[in-house]
């Protein structure tokens, strides 16, 4: 396809896209299955469908793991902050380049986030930058594993053994991953996935808890009755369809990103993100991140301000640095995160998921590769128009 | 549970259709209004659970301090406050499981900043001498409604007293198993940050608010639920 014939959107041309097309993933089984799920549910027992979700989330994370469902990941969080701080009021060590959410999640916790930098390569929380913040008053470590890389579990984990902290992984974005060839689901105290429909399992909304440790699943699970925080059973079903269908969407899912890399190749000043698979790791494959360096003629939020108004809805990735946004707690000061800060201006998601073809993808790169050609020129009209 | 009911299978395909399954859809909005219709007050918001609906309320009215409940307060009540980072002080109710104005009134010190009360007994004298006590004291007081959404107390809807009320629905009212919470309140500043605090997106803050939370409702839970107010809306009439 081609944009040289046309103007673009943002000048007033019309959009590429009439219907935009999303980042976030919405798989979604037939509704038709989802209704008969459901009204095979109504027909048993109180929660039935919710323990037989648990059940198979289990099998999924590999058997012999205690699998909680509960409202959504975000209280999921904070049931295992305030386990993990045992009423004590401290800090939670949290990765400053990430998800807006997370200084909201400990402050709910009773504790104050401590923002961490975080490493170059990975994006996630090392040992180093660990063991920088960590403190006498630390209640807990919560590392999130990345869709591109699950960061160094192993290396934390042994902090956290070394420090009797506990640790928490926030493993929403690398459902389906592994880490040495096991699903993800056993590692630290605990660690926390997402049933919100834009995430790999699509129930709705919703989330749960995975964790090895009988007593702690046992006190959960009383947490969980105390505070109403049970997933729907409409959700649930919805839940355990998604899962029947989630090797498949991984094998979608991998297919764009292998569509990105090939036609992304050559477009100077991007850079698709990489799955860190080579070493016979798996991941989802759900995100297309693109990195933009010095040689692209467009700021990233220039960018995506032109991406969005042709109906592709980049958006930056993890920006700002949460330690220096909206997000971080009033009056809080902040040394520089040197690493977050200049990973924050550099990333944008591109469209992905089940809303996004292969043949979209042909179009969304041949958009950018106009903008890589026509660079200067259109810098210059877009400038005039702010 | 209940058997498959007629709204079920349009509200299903909806959202298909929309492919809108979370994030402040159509229904969730459609229920926001229905709460308040249905305690008639102007404004309502859904929660994913009545508890995370008292922890955000709660947030948004108290100051920092020692909140009175009612010592047979529902845990999950007990919970959100207790979440907040309040202190709860725990008074005693009377025979007829209702907290009393002269039961709390010892127990105001200089710590107490807001009051929490059930809606158990249920009479409207009750409910408008905890009023009057919240008015002349100057704290905030939230309701307890359970699940009577769009029920009466001598010709006035509950959540209609104090400065909100918190609803709670759960798996064994509500059909096929849903769980969710709602808050109605009069006031459009509160219920601006209510909307505010339960995402954490930038396109969906009206107002400035203390903490954000996920606290929204899916959409095929906030069907059910819908259906289940709408159904007390036509039993009442």
């Amino acid at each position: 396809m081609n944009d040289r014939l046309k103007e673009w959107a943002i000048f007033g041309g019309e959009p590429t896209f009439r219907e935009p097309r999303p980042f976030a993933t919405l798989a979604a089984p037939s509704p038709s299955a989802v209704l008969a799920t459901i009204d095979r549910a109504s027909r048993e027992p109180k929660r039935s469908m919710l323990i037989e979700l648990e059940d198979r989330l289990a099998q999924f994370h590999g058997g012999n793991v205690h699998c909680i469902a509960v409202t959504n990941a975000c209280i999921a969080l904070v049931m295992l902050m305030r386990q993990a701080a045992q009423r004590k009021r401290g800090n939670v060590i949290i990765p400053a380049f990430s998800y807006s959410g997370l200084p909201h999640l400990t402050q709910w916790a009773g504790q104050v986030p401590k923002f961490s930098d975080v490493n170059e390569k990975t994006h996630a929380l090392d040992s180093r930058s660990v063991y920088e913040q960590l403190d006498a008053d630390t209640t807990s470590i919560l590392a999130v594993c990345n869709v591109q890389d699950t960061g160094y579990i192993g290396e934390l984990s042994e902090v956290s053994k070394a420090t009797s902290v506990p640790i928490i992984f926030d493993s929403v974005n690398a459902l389906g991953a592994t880490f040495r060839q096991n699903p993800l689901g056993k590692n630290g105290f605990a660690e926390v996935f997402s049933l919100h429909a834009t995430k790999m399992l699509n129930g709705f909304e919703g989330g749960y808890i995975t964790t090895e440790d009988d007593d702690l699943a046992k006190t959960l699970r009383q947490d969980r009755s105390r505070i109403g925080a049970y997933v729907s059973e409409l959700h649930c079903a919805m839940a355990c369809l998604s899962l029947g269908g989630i090797e498949s969407l991984i094998a979608r899912n991998k297919e764009k990103i292998a569509a990105y890399k090939e036609s992304l190749d050559g477009i100077r000043g991007l850079e698709l993100l990489k799955y860190e698979d080579d070493l016979g790791e798996r991941y989802n494959y759900s995100l297309a991140i693109v990195r933009i360096t010095g040689d692209w003629p467009f700021t990233r939020d220039e960018t995506v301000r032109l991406m969005r108004a042709e109906g592709a809805m980049c958006s930056a990735y993890y920006s700002p640095p949460l330690h220096r946004s909206s997000h971080c707690p009033k009056g809080m000061i902040v040394d520089t995160l040197p690493v977050a800060e200049s990973l924050s201006t550099q990333f944008m998601y591109l469209p992905s998921g089940e809303h996004t073809s292969l043949v979209d993808i042909g179009a969304i790169t041949s958009l950018l590769r106009a903008l890589a050609n026509e660079g200067d020129e259109i810098v210059e009209r877009l400038r005039a128009l702010a | 549970m209940s058997s498959p009911e007629e709204w079920l299978e349009p509200a299903v395909l909806g959202i298909f259709e929309r492919r809108v399954y979370a994030n402040n859809g159509p229904i969730v909005q459609a229920l926001d209004r229905a709460l308040a219709d249905a305690a008639d007050v102007p404004f309502g918001a859904a929660f994913c659970s009545g508890m995370i609906g008292m922890l955000l309320t709660a947030k948004a009215v108290f100051s920092h301090g020692e909140i009175i409940v009612p010592e047979n307060l529902p845990s999950a009540m007990k919970e959100a406050l207790i979440w907040g980072g309040f202190d709860l002080v725990l008074a005693e109710v009377d025979d007829d499981r209702a907290l009393s104005s002269a039961r709390i009134i010892p127990l105001i010190s200089d710590q107490t900043t807001g009051l929490v009360a059930a809606h158990t007994a249920g009479d409207i004298d009750h409910a408008l001498r905890l009023e009057r006590l919240s008015s002349d004291r100057n704290l905030p007081l939230i309701f307890d409604g359970g699940d009577a959404i769009g029920r009466e107390t001598d010709g006035r809807r509950i959540g209609g007293f104090g400065t909100a009320t918190v609803f709670s629905f759960e798996a064994d009212s509500v059909g096929y198993g849903a769980d969710g919470g709602g808050v109605v309140t009069r006031r459009e500043g509160l219920w601006k940050e209510l909307r505010t605090m339960r995402n954490f997106h930038a396109a969906q803050t009206f107002a400035e608010v203390p903490l954000r939370m996920n606290g929204k409702m899916g959409e095929a839970a906030a069907a059910a639920i819908l259906s289940f107010v709408r159904s007390r809306e036509r039993t009442r009439t």
